[in-house]
């Protein structure tokens, strides 16, 4: 007799790896649960990283890394289309000075050797006129037109949602604390919950080393580079067309300044090896973005900024980890996935798709049910605007000013697929508090939406993790008590 | 879509929206009113301590009463008001009126006007604006939306904080906080001297014990799910950090009051800006590079006091009511430029003729007992007045004699 399991394919890990293979494992008829220690998906590395869709002409030829780059770049076109997230295929050019010449033909036949089309060297005259804030310095380019621009944790939260529609099942709050293999599967376990599952794959990211340890798979020996950046208000938007990249190290792909899907400019990420995860922005770091950049665009303004913030890239030797563990059955490993994870992560799915086909997992390709963007009401026609305020006048109310969110998006998303039980995940599916302020204006008007919506107190609702910003009062209004305090009290 | 005519659009209906408002009406113009608020009086709503109205109604109020008396007197005047109506576009047509695009949850309209005056106010900046690092725990939150989730929602936000700037917003919600109960640490202050008003040092921190580190800033938040704690480090005369001077002082909350910025986002493509105040560039009569837009409050520039913002606004009113009666004289403009110790000023340009000019200012640094100038490029002084002491944290003010000016003139602070 076949054993039954609850799932056919267990994931751990709701990153833009675990997402993709959840979809893609869903969209094949394969029975699917997908874990996450967090309180939604995509708070990992996926959230904070250059969101760059790479073209794969930096790996080295023969890495993972180079195929499932060159592989998943060609992929993201059409998923972008199918779930309605939007997709800047702006190119990126790698920028060199005078001496750099030789750097950008090794580069280029680098490309070439890993499959990259779309290459082509650049003189000054034919880079400036593509970018023309570039320092004047720079001499040579290498444009890639295939790199293309995401915003990874929107794809990571569609992926999710689309998996979903179409019979997966998410678990979040589920942080992974035991795994048991049992009568030819897996037993997952958080806590007290458990399901079970005839294969696992374990996309933890950071994680990745305790899960395959939980297994008693192959042990995994992580490094963290910590990535600083400096966001700039929307202001600065047109700055750089595409990616701007100097000639890549050895410790990674460099300083970058690169324009985002929403229309802000980014400069960073920095290169600093740490001993323990941590996301936390150094001054160093703020300096040293600073100072590169200036090498690479003219005229940055960083009175601009309206956000630090820091990604860590975890890796395990000098590829991406992908396979069978050879210690212990039915589990499959995806480890050290540091960039390009993002532009990969589609044909990493892909691949763990066919490995688990060969081991006898039946598939089928089904109708794919379509997800349905979120209503954005600044991409709306004023025709449609107005018949949708006609219909519900919530979203002709407007609370976040700097980005346009109305109340009627932050409902929709409270009643979205995945509900975001957080400020900032409302922040992540719309940008509300994304703006040049911040949420300075509209974070109040957000927390008192929420907690309307689920009849709670402020107090309860929740920013981030399990943490409101709200607290209880520390005594009554003090001013009031102090005097009540002067009183000498009798006890009756 | 629906469509509405006016002489005047006022977008923003705070202190300076509806004094420009109202002046404008008195002035014999057709006015609107829109506010992207449920409710009239803007940043006032959420001030509930005292010291409003001093210099205008000669009559200490609270903001809220500050502001009702602007809002009875608009009502009474039957100034028609859309609430809950953000302004998205303001464009400038061919025949010289603006089209301005506004979405409420009544739907989209479409109001034609010959003139618009912004009173949009201002936003407070952020942490990435003073490149304040660490981690990005739950607790940073500026001076003014702590304000407004204690004494607009009732929510407190805080035990034990610690105050980033010594703006004024933030020594005012230091006195609050501490009224509420909270454990108010101290206020560091990057700058040697405070950037707040001497009064509000007074009255909100020195009243209550709670200390005031100057040339001391903080330059690292701590904690992983909330605030835990910030690095401080003295300040050294060049702006760099003593960091042999770091200290960790817990806490969980972060208050910043580290400075306001003109909302002027949504005409800065279309105008010229005064890249010192973040806010347009206006002549004598308020207005701004386009004609018939004007600006007034603190879109315009920051103020510190509200009855100042009353005062410019009702001038700008003025101004708009002249201009859509095609009344509004526009003689040859001279450049009032900034001199000795002044950071900048407003307006930008002025014209002889008659009555008198007032030109706001700050300057970049402290000096007692001086002497205020205004001097044509000659060297002729057309305006003087002593000083006792200027400070970068007090607008200052100098009126000047219309028929003197002949010429561009400058600004200075001068010994003597
Ligand atoms: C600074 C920086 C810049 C980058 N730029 C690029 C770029 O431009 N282009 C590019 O292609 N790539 C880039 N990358 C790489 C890319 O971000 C990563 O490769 C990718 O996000 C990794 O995704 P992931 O799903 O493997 O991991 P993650 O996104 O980290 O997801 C792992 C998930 O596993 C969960 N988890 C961990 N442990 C457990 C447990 N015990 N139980 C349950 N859940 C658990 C975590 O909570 C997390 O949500 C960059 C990375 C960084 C840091
Ligand atoms: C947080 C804070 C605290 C202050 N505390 C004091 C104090 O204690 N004492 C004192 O004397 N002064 C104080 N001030 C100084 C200030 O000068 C005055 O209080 C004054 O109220 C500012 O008036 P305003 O009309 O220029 O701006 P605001 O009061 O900010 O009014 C602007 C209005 O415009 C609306 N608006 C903006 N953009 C749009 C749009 N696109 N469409 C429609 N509506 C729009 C806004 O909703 C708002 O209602 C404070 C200022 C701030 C920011």
């Amino acid at each position: 007799m076949e054993k039954v399991f609850d799932y056919e394919v267990g994931i751990i890990g709701a990153g833009i790896v675990g997402a993709f293979t959840f979809d893609t494992l869903v969209t094949n008829g394969v029975k699917t649960c997908l874990c996450e220690a967090g309180e939604d998906v995509s708070l990992g590395a996926s959230k904070a990283n250059s969101a760059i869709i790479h073209a794969g002409y930096d790996p080295i030829p023969g890495s993972n890394m180079a195929r499932l780059n060159v592989k998943g770049n060609k992929m993201y076109e059409e998923v972008a289309e199918r779930l309605g997230e939007k997709l800047l295929k702006c190119g990126s050019i790698v920028v060199a000075d005078e001496t750099g010449l030789d750097g950008i033909k090794e580069l280029y036949e680098r490309g070439l050797a890993n499959g990259v089309s779309g290459l082509k060297i650049l003189n000054k005259e034919e880079l400036h006129a593509l970018e023309p804030n570039l320092n004047d310095n720079l001499c040579y380019g290498l444009l890639a037109k295939t790199a293309k621009v995401v915003s990874p944790y929107n794809f990571t939260i569609s992926l999710c949602e689309e998996a979903i529609i179409n019979g997966g099942t998410l678990k979040l709050d589920y942080p992974v604390d035991k795994l048991e293999f049992k009568n030819g599967g897996w037993k997952v376990s958080s806590g007290k919950n458990s399901f079970t599952c005839h294969y696992l794959v374990n996309c933890a990211g950071a994680g990745c080393d305790k899960i395959n340890e939980l297994a008693g798979a192959e042990k995994l020996n992580l490094t963290y580079t910590l990535g600083e950046y400096i966001l700039l208000d929307k202001s600065e938007h047109g700055l750089v067309n595409r990616p701007i990249f100097p000639m890549p190290t050895k410790l990674g792909k460099g300083i970058l300044v690169a324009p985002t899907v929403a229309g802000n400019i980014i400069c960073g990420p920095t290169a600093k090896l740490i001993d323990k995860y941590s996301t936390r922005v150094t001054s160093e770091g703020v300096i040293e973005i600073r100072e590169k950049t200036k090498n690479l665009v003219n005229g940055i303004d960083f009175r601009k900024a309206i956000k630090l913030y820091a990604g860590v890239r975890v890796k395990e030797g000098k590829d991406f980890i992908l396979g069978f563990s050879k210690l212990v059955p039915n589990f499959y490993i995806t480890a050290g996935i540091c960039s390009p994870g993002l532009a990969s992560a589609p044909a990493i799915a892909d691949e763990i798709l066919q490995n688990l086909q060969k081991c006898g997992v039946k598939t089928h390709k089904i109708a794919i049910k379509r997800r349905k963007p979120y209503i954005n009401t600044q991409n709306l026609t004023e025709e449609e605007f107005a018949a949708l305020i006609a219909k519900n006048p919530k979203f002709g109310k407007l609370i976040c000013r700097c980005e346009g969110i109305t109340e009627g998006e932050i409902e929709q998303v409270l009643k979205g697929v995945i509900t975001p039980l957080t400020v900032e995940g409302i922040k992540r599916r719309l940008r509300a508090t994304m703006g040049r302020c911040q949420g300075s204006f509209c974070l109040p008007m957000i927390i008192d939406i929420m907690a309307k919506y689920y009849k709670i107190d402020p107090s309860q609702v929740i920013i981030r993790g399990k943490t409101s910003l709200v607290t209880s009062r520390v005594k009554e209004a003090g001013i009031y008590s102090q005097k009540e305090e002067e009183e000498p009290k009798t006890n009756g | 879509m629906d469509k509405i005519k006016t002489e005047i659009l006022v977008i923003g209906g705070g202190a300076s929206g509806l004094s420009a408002g109202i002046s404008a009406t008195r002035n014999g113009a057709k006015v609107i009113i829109v506010d992207r608020e449920e409710k009239l009086g803007g940043i006032l709503k959420q001030c509930i301590h005292n010291g409003f109205g001093l210099k205008y109604y000669k009559k200490e109020m609270t903001g809220p009463e500050y502001a009702n008396n602007l809002i009875v007197e608009a009502k009474s005047l039957n100034i028609p008001i859309l609430m809950q109506t953000s302004v998205t576009k303001v464009t400038k047509m061919q025949n010289g009126s603006f089209k301005v695009k506004v979405v409420s949850p009544n739907g989209l309209k479409e109001i034609i006007a010959k003139a618009v005056i912004l009173a949009m106010g201002c936003r407070e900046r952020t942490a990435a604006s003073i490149s304040l690092g660490g981690t990005r725990p739950v607790g940073v939150i500026s001076a003014g939306s702590a304000q407004k989730m204690i004494n607009v929602y009732g929510q407190m936000i805080g035990k034990n904080v610690v105050i980033v700037g010594s703006g004024d917003v933030g020594l005012i919600m230091a006195r609050r906080l501490y009224f509420e109960g909270a454990n108010v640490i101290g206020v560091y202050e990057i700058n040697s001297i405070p950037s707040g008003l001497n009064r509000n040092i007074v009255q909100c921190l020195n009243d209550y014990n709670i200390p005031l580190h100057l040339s001391e800033t903080v330059v690292e938040v701590l904690g992983k799910d909330r605030v835990s704690g910030v690095v401080v480090a003295k300040v050294n005369p060049d702006f760099s950090f003593d960091l042999k001077t770091r200290r960790v002082i817990p806490c969980d909350t972060i208050l910043l009051s580290v400075g306001l910025v003109p909302e002027t986002d949504l005409v800065s493509n279309d105008i010229v800006i005064n890249k010192l105040t973040s806010g347009a560039v206006v002549d004598d009569n308020y207005q701004t590079s386009t004609s018939g837009l004007f600006s007034c409050g603190n879109v315009l520039h920051v103020h510190d006091i509200v009855d100042d913002v009353t005062m410019e606004s009702i001038d700008a009113g003025k101004c708009a009511a002249l201009f859509v009666k095609n009344k509004l004289t526009e003689g040859k403009k001279f450049k009032v430029l900034t001199g000795n110790l002044v950071r900048y000023s407003v307006p930008s340009y002025a014209e002889g003729g008659q009555g008198f000019l007032n030109v706001k200012f700050r300057v970049s640094g402290v000096k007692k007992d001086c002497f205020i100038t205004a001097r044509l490029a000659d060297g002729t002084v057309i305006a003087k007045r002593p000083a006792k002491i200027v400070l970068p944290a007090q607008m200052e003010q100098v009126v000047i004699d219309k028929s003197k000016i002949v010429g561009d003139l400058t600004i200075s602070v001068e010994d003597n």
